[in-house]
């Protein structure tokens, strides 16, 4: 069977292949009303990698510790644009923190322009004053979250790089299209809390002949926006976008992060050829939503995220201070 | 054959023509048959544009762009006005034109737009026609001339080679250059021209932070030694600051900043 040999310093370097051929290892998160859908196995899905079906071997992972990136933007620059966003946004990362466990290891990016990262990649829940995310007006999101990428290291541990923003960026060096471009590759899921923008303006239309007004009305155009930058790329990615504004901190967490901790990890053989591997995945079971990236890209440099994606053939078992 | 206006509260009018023959209930009728449709048909057009609204500059904010607006108009009135007014009035759009999705005030010298128009998109446009302008009473105006450059690199080969020509000198405008040659590369999907530019301008500002983020972004290399390097970094502050010393002075004191 096919085996790469990749080692962490090898980070550092041009990485070396002890062979040629690399297993694809896919997360799959499958939903339905009540939560994660547990129990299924290899026949239950149908899995296609650039149109050809696939047969994958299947593992389920429950209550899995994290690997996580988190990167805030500044309170300061949310302000700059809404009243609003900023307690929305810093409520949500405390909840966020709150659900960090003693297994998990969490690094942290304030995406300040330009970016500060507040801890290293670590073990456990980080005693933080929320003072250290004001931060300065303008905010490097993308920047950051490219930053943050970097931050994750060679593990089998679910890795997740998650983001609090409104998705106003009018800094970063690295565009939209840019981070795209590195979401296409394979890497951690990105699972995005966004603050959505209120809306409000009212529409005002009269009818007048000469001096006298005929008819007049008044509607009011109203709603909330949610950035749809976040819910792209969180679906590239294979990870999900939050709206921070609709609902208590704290739940939206909590299911955050039980979708976090479980998944199905399938595994196989990608066919042959270089670029964009378009995916599709399915299950049978009715009601059941199932979401993983849209794809992947074959060239060097995902070949070199691929090899750092988990090995669901090596049985882990979790303790504190794993590495 | 008399003519019924519908007016919008907003920002938009048009005038349609009912017969005077009607009687004056069936125009009364027929008058708010059509504002309830107008309404409902300009309502949806602003729901649709309000889709990539992300928020509103706020007070603090477009009080400081008012003044700097403010003080422009004056300077711009002045008898043999130079490039220092075209240059600060550059910056201006350059700056709101990087507010993509963010409601600002009008400028003066801009007309009214629909509600929830994203302005930033007309604005490089402006900001290039100033840096012109400014250059043309000023060729010595090295930022007018790197500003202009970088706005127009994508599409114009010309403002490419300018970026280059500045990139290979020392200092601030040859270190933001870099980083806008590497950026026009990278939008042109040239990786190694982006790569190049990059490390270009690690050379010129060795601990900046900006240049090191763009090379993660081109190949994965482990975590950028953020610690080491600049807690400030030029690329990030310079957007809505002008650089050139006694024009940021005269527009300082002319706007009371």
């Amino acid at each position: 069977m096919l085996t790469v040999v990749f080692g962490a310093a090898a980070l550092m370097q041009q990485p070396t292949f002890r062979s040629t051929t690399e297993l694809v290892r896919i997360e799959v998160s499958v939903t339905n009303d009540l939560g994660p859908v547990e129990g299924l196995e290899a026949r239950d899905f149908v899995l296609t990698d650039s149109g050809a079906r696939q047969q994958p071997t299947v593992e389920e992972l429950k209550d899995t510790p994290l690997d996580l990136v988190a990167v805030v933007q500044p309170l300061e620059s949310l302000r700059m644009t809404s009243k609003h966003q900023a307690p929305r946004i810093a409520a949500g990362f405390a909840a966020f923190l709150d659900n960090i466990n003693e297994r998990d290891r969490l690094a942290l990016l304030l995406s300040d322009a330009p970016t500060v990262r507040l801890r290293a990649l670590s073990y456990g829940r980080p005693r933080l004053d929320m003072s250290a995310i004001e931060g300065s007006p303008y905010a490097a999101t993308l920047d950051a979250i490219t930053a943050g990428l970097e931050e994750f290291l060679p593990t089998d541990r679910r890795r997740v790089l998650a983001a609090f923003t409104n998705a106003a960026d009018f800094r970063s060096t690295v565009t939209l299209d840019g981070l795209g471009q590195q979401a296409r590759r394979l890497g951690p899921a990105f699972v995005l809390f966004g603050s959505p923008t209120e809306v409000r303006q009212s529409v005002s239309v009269n009818a007048v002949r000469g001096a006298i007004e005929l008819a007049r009305t008044t509607a009011v155009v109203s709603g909330f926006v949610f950035p749809k930058e976040l819910q792209l790329l969180a679906r590239r990615t294979g990870g999900i976008a939050i709206d921070l504004g609709k609902g208590d901190p704290a739940q939206l967490m909590t299911s955050a992060f039980a979708w976090m901790r479980t998944r199905y990890l399938l595994s196989y053989v990608p066919p042959p050829g270089k670029g964009w591997h378009a995916l599709t995945v399915r299950v049978n079971r009715k009601g059941a939503t199932v979401t993983t990236r849209d794809g992947y890209v074959v060239d060097g440099l995902a070949r070199l995220h691929c090899l750092l994606a988990p090995n669901p053939r090596r049985r882990v078992t979790y303790r504190a201070g794993d590495v | 054959m008399r003519t019924l206006c519908l007016a919008f509260g907003v920002s938009a009018g048009i005038g349609l023509v009912l017969s005077a023959q009607l009687p004056p209930a069936r125009v009364v009728e027929e008058a708010t048959k059509l504002v309830e449709e107008e309404a409902r048909l300009f309502g949806e057009a602003l729901a649709d544009r309000s889709k990539v609204v992300m928020g509103q500059l706020n007070d603090a904010e477009s009080r400081a762009i008012r003044q700097w607006d403010l003080a422009l108009q004056g300077w711009k009135k002045e008898n043999g006005v130079g490039g220092g007014a075209l240059l600060s009035e550059g910056v201006l759009f350059d700056c709101l034109s990087r507010l993509h999705g963010i409601v600002t005030d009008v400028l003066k010298s801009e007309k009214a737009v629909p509600y929830f128009l994203d302005l930033a998109a007309q604005r490089p446009k402006k900001a290039s026609k100033a840096f012109q302008a400014a250059l043309k009473t000023d060729p010595s105006l090295t930022e007018a001339r790197f500003r202009d450059a970088r706005i127009r690199a994508e599409k114009d080969l010309d403002a490419r080679k300018e970026l280059e020509r500045l990139s290979s000198q020392t200092g601030l405008i040859a270190y933001l250059a870099a980083m806008s040659r590497a950026e026009t590369a990278s939008r042109l999907n040239d990786a190694n021209g982006a790569q190049r530019w990059y490390e270009r301008a690690t050379t010129l500002l060795p601990n900046a932070p900006a240049p090191r983020v763009g090379l993660a972004a081109l190949a994965p290399g482990g975590p950028i030694p953020f610690d080491s390097l600049d807690s400030t970094d030029p690329y990030y502050s310079y957007p809505c600051v002008v650089l050139t010393d006694p024009v940021r002075a005269e527009l300082s004191r002319r706007s009371g900043k």
